[in-house]
């Protein structure tokens, strides 16, 4: 998921049925055809969950008595999977004690139903799960958004800097952290009044978010301070995206306050094949370039160099 | 079209989605059969359970509801029994009414 607002469903929802017997296979097939929904098919459970890490499907309707590995084996390793943990999966099964109820509930599926089933009752359970995990990944998505600006907030930053900082780690490839902040930001705020003040931070926000790309993770980090993760990219090729920003970022007319332009100052960090510093004192040390920006004048951009020479940009003079 | 008897299908004969079902399954019965008897005379009974939990699970879903529930029971007997000590005459009831009731939608089949 890179963009906060596009990432609502558009399509019909994909299930996932995972089940030895091929008649339920097909019954499902020919029952769910007017049904808005795609069906995948897996025969048995490690099938199915090597088919949901690979493909997360909406929905999981999950068979316990399965040769390979059991429905309950699967339904644990789905549930400790990151990738899958948050995919419904309503079982489906012949075996139907109290106690067989029970322990689905506990290993985490949203819904049970007996086999044979009642199909009128299977669509309206799958159309029921269906709308509230709809819900919940509405509500997670809110929970990740920053609600003046539209990028994400502070805290999918830190958990999202940790997942790409190992990301890089097992790759060894480029990833580059630059911290940004509107300069003189207070004086906006007491000359022009504080909407005058959200204007200017939805503007910058929304300026970033037109030059980032799709994979780069933009973030709102505090007040006026905005963060970037650019994966696979070297400091170097940052700096690159970075200039723009800056300069675009001038070069704008501001209606409620035409004769003060806004500047922003940035830090970048970053490594071309995979980490040399620590996640934390990483970001410290954008932070760090940032002050350096700042104490050297300003709208200006400051990277590390390889030979660790810093660059600063634009060149004074 | 062979004419469905509706009084032996839990699936509406008229309908032609459900007909569709019905012989999607009658399709398939004569190797289900074979299946179920090779099984039982080579004394595999845990395969046997399998056929049997299977058909209780899916014969209704496509209107076969007395296959479903003659299974059920076989299954129901097989559980209770250890499976690696039964021998076919204690199951043979149970094993016979599924599989008599298999046999009684072998006309629809066009020969």
């Amino acid at each position: 998921m890179t963009d906060p607002q596009n990432s609502q469903l558009d399509s019909a929802p994909v299930v996932l049925l995972v089940d030895d017997s091929d008649f339920v296979h097909r019954l499902l097939k020919a029952r769910l055809k007017y049904e808005s929904v795609q069906l995948a098919s897996a025969y048995n459970g490690l099938e199915g969950f090597e088919l949901a890490k690979k493909d997360p499907p909406d929905l999981i309707l999950l068979d316990i008595d399965m040769p390979v590995m059991d429905g309950f084996e699967t339904l644990r390793c789905l549930m400790d999977e990151p990738l899958t943990r948050n995919i419904p999966v309503i079982v489906l099964s012949g075996m139907d004690t109290t106690q067989d109820k029970v322990t689905a509930f506990d290993l985490g599926a949203i819904d049970f139903v007996s086999k044979p089933f009642e199909l009128t009752e299977l669509r309206a359970r799958l159309r029921s799960s269906l709308r509230i995990s709809s819900l919940l990944k509405m509500l997670e998505q809110k929970a990740q958004v920053d609600g003046l600006t539209g990028l994400y907030n502070r805290a999918y930053f830190d958990q999202r800097w940790i997942e790409e900082y190992e990301r890089c780690l097992r790759h060894s490839k480029g990833l580059t952290v630059v911290m940004m902040d509107i300069d003189n930001f207070k004086s906006v705020n007491d000359s022009f009044g504080h909407p005058a003040g959200d204007a200017v931070i939805s503007g910058v926000a929304n300026l970033i978010q037109s030059h980032v790309r799709k994979s780069d993770i933009a973030c709102r980090y505090g007040g006026e301070e905005f963060v970037l993760i650019l994966p696979e990219t070297s400091p170097e090729q940052a700096l690159g995206l970075c200039e723009r920003i800056r300069t675009d970022c001038e070069a704008i007319h501001w209606p409620r306050h035409p004769d003060r332009n806004i500047t922003i100052s940035l830090g970048i960090t970053g490594c071309a094949d995979g980490p040399t510093l620590q996640p934390i004192p990483w970001i410290e040390h954008a932070d760090s370039n940032l002050y350096k920006a700042k104490e050297s004048g300003r709208n200006r951009s400051v990277c590390d160099e390889t030979q660790g020479k810093l660059i600063t940009l634009p060149k004074a003079g | 079209m062979p004419q469905y008897d509706q009084a032996q299908f839990s699936l509406d004969v008229t309908d032609e989605d459900d007909v569709e079902l019905i012989e999607m399954f009658l399709e398939e019965l004569p190797s289900r059969i074979d299946t179920l008897k090779s099984a039982a005379e080579s004394g595999d009974f845990s395969h046997l359970n399998r056929l049997a939990h299977q058909l209780k699970g899916a014969a209704p879903g496509f209107g076969f509801d007395p296959i479903g529930s003659t299974a059920a029971v076989l299954e129901e007997r097989l559980k209770t029994s250890n499976l690696e000590m039964v021998e076919l005459d204690q199951i043979q009831s149970e094993f016979d009414a599924l599989l008599n009731e298999c046999n009684s939608y072998l006309k629809y089949i066009d020969s």
